[in-house]
């Protein structure tokens, strides 16, 4: 008797926790779909607004950004400078954040402090000596001078996602690499990354997230139009005078269905790589 | 002669040269500001002056920072905002975003695409998400006023035009969009070694024991990691509030970024000294909060 | 030991491949944009020209002027009649010096924030055109630009030709630092019909603000929206338009950028029409929260939803195939508190900025840039083509309004017209006041609400101007 009704109230339970559960993901769903199917539908209405199907179907944002834009120079000085600045950012910053992670020195406290502070500067505050460093080097209006800063930004949460990641992950693989003979730097490269590919492709995923959409640096830099990145795509609708909606929600989704297309083909790549490090530790 | 033998140690060789290039890295695009945020929150330093900062002197020394907290009244605002700000993202963007990653753990039907939708809003550039919520918040074509006509008759609330309302107008415009939190903790989540569940299973725990015994307690530090992000975005809040209130009604609604880019670059007297006193005291604010937050996850502790 | 040694010159190594990676990276990328310098000037004008710049002779004075007429035809065509008005300066000058063109993608703001730089790196603009952001106290207090008074006090033409420039942008130590070639003129449109439907007298046969009034009870009582407002920008014009009205109020209103105290009979009678007169005769469902993406207050007028709209004359162009009917749709300047008097807002603001570290020739060449940029004939293709406004006091209204062919070009021509010939003509809010208003607009919800008096507004502006000290 009493056995049975712990069971039943288990199987209540059960039921409750998945409405709930289904009930929190059509929440997240909600929330998450909405803004981009509200910018979708506008990006073809003459005045966007509501939640309507556009009354009558208007083209013309895609039209402009199609034919007359050089679109696909925006696109792949984008893909270049994000992809390199990222690529740089997660291998300077992993070898940091394992060190932080990892090893006891002197001085640990101060290099994570450094990390940490570089959340907090304003970033009105980085404009100017930036400017004139990367006029110095001579790097104005260069996709080098781009890649040099957004390698920089950003690296404090690559450093927390980084260190809390390989935190994780047990000790004893590390004193078998070192047992084999492997040096310090050899462990890191052969044993850890690969181990922490998940923390590591999570990591470039922020940093390339936020690259991607990063518009002040890019405008007061670049100046060339064949070195323009996607945000710039936006002030093409812009006029002193008004704002074309309608042309700045297509560029929206132009400049955003490349990266969610990437983030979920990528997100397929992380589940396998995630198991293929299991398999390894 | 022997410590500093010690000192060359293969070990303190491979730490120096694997946290060389990050020092590197800070030192072109942060050391010289922070310096100098710092130097110039003591200076006068406004468009009159502008390429040379001037000190205040010795006798007034802290009048930046008396006048941000005695006679400027935007200033107090946005900072009590801010901290506000800060408060609302740990209790409500936190636990929302942790239980939608349990339950996206469990991988039900549809978790996949549930975890990607849910990154979409933080991809999205927020001069869209800001559109958005004017569109919602809007007292003319909106959907906030008619719900509330639907509870008070003729009561035709226009959110962003009271000082009471505009401050969670603004909120919520961020409050709920943790899809990057969310993939941070899924991942983690994943890469718990599986044995630890099995015999959990054998032991007969429950799903909701699973959580709160395996997995939230190695999921600390990623947590810990999360909650610095979260605070950081709340602390820095710019975008938001420059696309859908700039500041009003009345500055209800100022965020000390919001506050310093007003004072430094968003007026023409260009008071980088003001601003950057500001930027000082957001920043202190910043460091003490994450360290609040990292011992109450104690994130710092090498299991 | 050996190992040790390794160990660390492979990272050594690893790390400086990098940055010498980066490094032959931007050696190369130099000389690339060095080459292609010369390559864009001319792209982005019309082709055939490359082999002209391309031998140009390097003997002659070189002067690069930016600006931020970057879109693309079919987004805005004014944008592609400046970038041709430009071209054809370089192309008549080409003999004299190598005038380069360089379109700013980031517009006027983005010149603003690189030029903002680039005085903190002790540089400047050859010449730029700032579009309305105001660069001149950082920029000559910084003594990196051009006094151009002696220039305009030496041609008659070319001080016609910059109009209400030449007062507007006397600074208080007697210098003149920027003119431009267009204006804000700033008067109201008006929807003829629905002034006709609520028997209400129409906008052009006011005398004074009280007719406004009548006029607006009229509207609303029957059934009429008079008009959508917002904490922002077309609000700030009915307080500014507001403060013309007599020469008290005229004078305070001039001195607004040295003001010390908001505590003035004239501004609070004026906040104190917007608060009755305005803002509480709308419904909150017409008062949006301000901003730039706030224009609601736009899009109702011509939806035929409202019955005016204070906005510049630049809206002509939203007459076109607007829902309320172009035909309806007319401009108007505002009432004063002397009868049959009008006032219209003319802001010039910052436009052609100039280094104060060019050359005598290159000098020479910036004025006569601006020369062309303010002369008759260009203010007249100005308004023609529906750019905008011209601040030239030489333009000839009524030989225009013959040649222009379209609908909303004629609007635009007589709405110029309207506000060259106002009685009073004044600066905006935002040229006038600065900073504050920022503050002052942000007061407007709660004087709409009755949450703030008119008391508290002064008092609030007053603690700010004393903050910002």
């Amino acid at each position: 008797m009493k056995k049975n009704s712990i069971g039943q109230t288990t199987t209540g339970k059960r039921v409750a926790g998945s409405i709930g559960k289904y009930f929190i993901m059509l929440v997240v769903l909600f929330i998450s779909v909405y803004p981009i199917l509200w910018v979708f539908l506008s990006s073809f209405k003459k005045d966007p607004g509501g939640l309507s199907l556009p009354t009558q179907w208007v083209f013309d944002g895609y039209i402009t950004i199609f034919t007359k834009l050089n679109i696909q120079t925006y696109f792949l000085n984008s893909f270049i400078v994000t992809i390199i600045s990222t690529f740089i950012s997660v291998l300077i910053v992993s070898m940091s954040a394992y060190i932080s992670a990892r090893m006891q020195f002197k001085g640990k406290g101060l290099v994570t402090l450094m990390f940490t502070t570089t959340l907090f500067i304003p970033s009105i505050s980085i404009s100017f000596p930036i400017y004139r460093l990367l006029g110095d080097l001579g790097l104005k209006d260069t996709r080098t001078g781009l890649i040099l800063i957004y390698s920089g930004l950003g690296i404090a949460i690559t450093f927390f996602i980084l260190r809390s990641y390989f935190q994780t992950i047990p000790k004893e693989m590390e004193e078998a690499a070192m047992m084999d003979g492997c040096g310090y730097t050899k462990t890191f490269f052969r044993i850890i990354v690969p181990i922490a590919k998940p923390g590591l492709a999570t990591a470039a995923i922020m940093a390339f997230l936020n690259n991607w959409n990063e518009f002040y640096f890019a405008s007061i830099l670049i100046k060339s139009k064949d070195k323009m990145t996607i945000p710039a795509l936006l002030g093409q609708f812009t006029t002193a005078y008004s704002k074309n909606l309608n042309g700045m929600f297509s560029a929206i989704i132009v400049a955003v269905v490349p990266t969610i297309i990437i983030f979920c083909m990528l997100s397929e790549v992380f589940v396998k790589s995630l198991t293929a490090g299991a398999v390894k530790g | 002669m022997k410590t500093r033998k010690k000192f060359f140690t293969k070990k303190n060789g491979f730490i120096f040269a694997f946290l060389l290039p990050g020092i590197v890295l800070f030192g072109i695009i942060y050391a010289y500001p922070l310096i100098d945020i710092f130097i110039t929150s003591f200076t006068k330093w406004n468009y009159k002056n502008f390429l040379q900062p001037e000190f205040l002197g010795w006798d007034h020394l802290f009048d930046n920072y008396i006048k941000l907290f005695t006679v400027d009244k935007n200033f107090m605002v946005a900072f009590w905002n801010s901290i506000k700000w800060v408060i609302l993202t740990m209790v409500v963007q936190i636990p929302f975003t942790l239980l939608v990653a349990l339950v996206l753990a469990k991988k039900p039907r549809g978790w996949r695409l549930t975890r990607n939708a849910f990154i979409i809003p933080n991809i999205i550039s927020t001069a869209a998400i800001g559109l958005i919520f004017l569109n919602i918040y809007s007292p003319s074509r909106g959907i906030i006023t008619e719900v509330c006509n639907w509870f008070v008759p003729g009561s035709n609330v226009s959110v962003l035009a009271n000082e009471g309302y505009a401050f969670w107008g603004v909120t919520f415009s961020f409050i709920l969009f943790g899809g990057s939190s969310c993939l941070l903790l899924l991942t983690q989540i994943f890469s718990i070694d599986a044995s630890l569940y099995e015999a959990a299973k054998v032991d007969g725990a429950t799903g909701i024991q699973v959580d709160r015994l395996i997995t939230l307690p190695l999921l600390r530090p990623m947590l810990g990691t999360v909650a610095v992000m979260a605070a950081n975005y709340g602390l820095l809040l710019y975008n938001e509030i420059a696309l859908i209130t700039q500041g009003g009604p009345d500055n209800a609604t100022y965020s000390l970024s919001y506050y310093i880019y007003k004072t430094a670059l968003g007026s023409t007297k260009l008071n980088f000294a003001r601003g950057n006193t500001a930027g000082v005291i957001q920043f202190l604010l910043g460091l003490v909060l994450v360290g609040m937050i990292n011992r109450a996850f104690r994130t710092n502790k090498v299991d | 030991m050996k190992r040790k040694v390794i160990s660390i010159l492979l990272s050594v190594a690893m790390v400086s491949t990098m940055f010498v990676g980066c490094g032959s990276d931007n050696t190369t990328k130099k000389d690339d944009t060095a080459t292609e310098d010369t390559k864009t000037e001319d792209t982005k004008t019309e082709d055939t020209k490359t082999e002209d710049i391309a031998t140009a002779d390097s003997e002659l004075p070189t002067i690069t002027f930016t600006h931020g007429y970057y879109h693309d035809e079919s987004e805005w065509a004014a944008a592609g009649e400046m970038r041709a008005i430009y071209q054809e300066f370089a192309d008549a000058h080409k003999d004299e010096f190598n005038f380069v063109i360089k379109a700013d993608e980031s517009g006027a703001e983005g010149i603003y924030n690189t030029a903002l730089n680039d005085l903190s790196a002790g540089e400047f603009y050859d010449i730029a055109d700032f579009g309305g952001w105001d660069i001149t106290p950082v920029a000559s207090a910084s003594d990196a630009i051009l006094d151009l008074k002696p220039y305009l006090d030496e041609d008659a033409d070319f001080k016609a030709g910059v109009g209400v420039c030449y007062d507007q942008n006397t600074t208080e130590d007697g210098k003149i630092y920027s003119v431009r070639e267009q204006i804000e003129g700033v008067g109201f449109w008006y929807n003829a019909a629905l002034f006709t439907q609520a028997g209400a007298t129409t906008p052009d046969q006011w005398q004074t603000w009280d007719d406004f009034n009548t006029a607006v009870d009229a509207l609303v009582a029957a059934g009429v929206t008079p008009f959508g407002l917002n904490a922002g920008w077309p609000t700030n014009i009915m307080l500014a338009a507001y403060m013309q009205g007599n020469d008290a109020s005229r004078a305070w209103y001039e001195a607004g950028k040295t003001v010390e105290s908001f505590d003035n009979d004239s501004f609070k009678n004026a906040l104190s029409f917007i608060q009755k007169s305005a803002l509480q005769k709308i419904d909150a469902a017409n008062f949006g929260p301000g901003g730039d993406d706030d224009e609601a207050y736009r899009s109702d007028f011509f939806d035929g939803k409202t019955a005016m709209l204070f906005n510049g004359v630049w809206d002509a162009g939203g007459s076109v195939d607007c829902k309320a009917g172009a035909e309806n749709i007319k401009p108007a300047v505002f009432p004063t508190e002397e009868a049959g008097k009008k006032a219209a807002l003319l802001s010039g603001g910052c436009g052609y900025v100039v280094s104060s570290k060019l050359d005598e020739k290159q000098t020479e060449a910036a004025i006569t840039f601006i020369k062309y940029m303010t002369s008759p004939e260009i203010a007249s293709r100005i308004i023609e083509k529906g750019i905008g406004m011209a601040p030239s006091t030489a333009v000839d209204y009524d030989a225009l309004a013959g040649k222009v062919t379209t609908d909303d070009g004629k609007l635009l021509v007589e709405a110029c017209k309207l506000c060259q010939s106002a009685d009073y003509q004044a600066l905006g809010l935002g040229n006038t006041f600065g900073d504050a208003e920022g503050e002052i607009q942000s007061k407007y919800a709660g004087l709409k609400d009755d949450s703030k008096t008119v008391d508290d507004v002064v008092k609030d502006l007053n603690d700010f101007l004393a903050a910002s000290e």
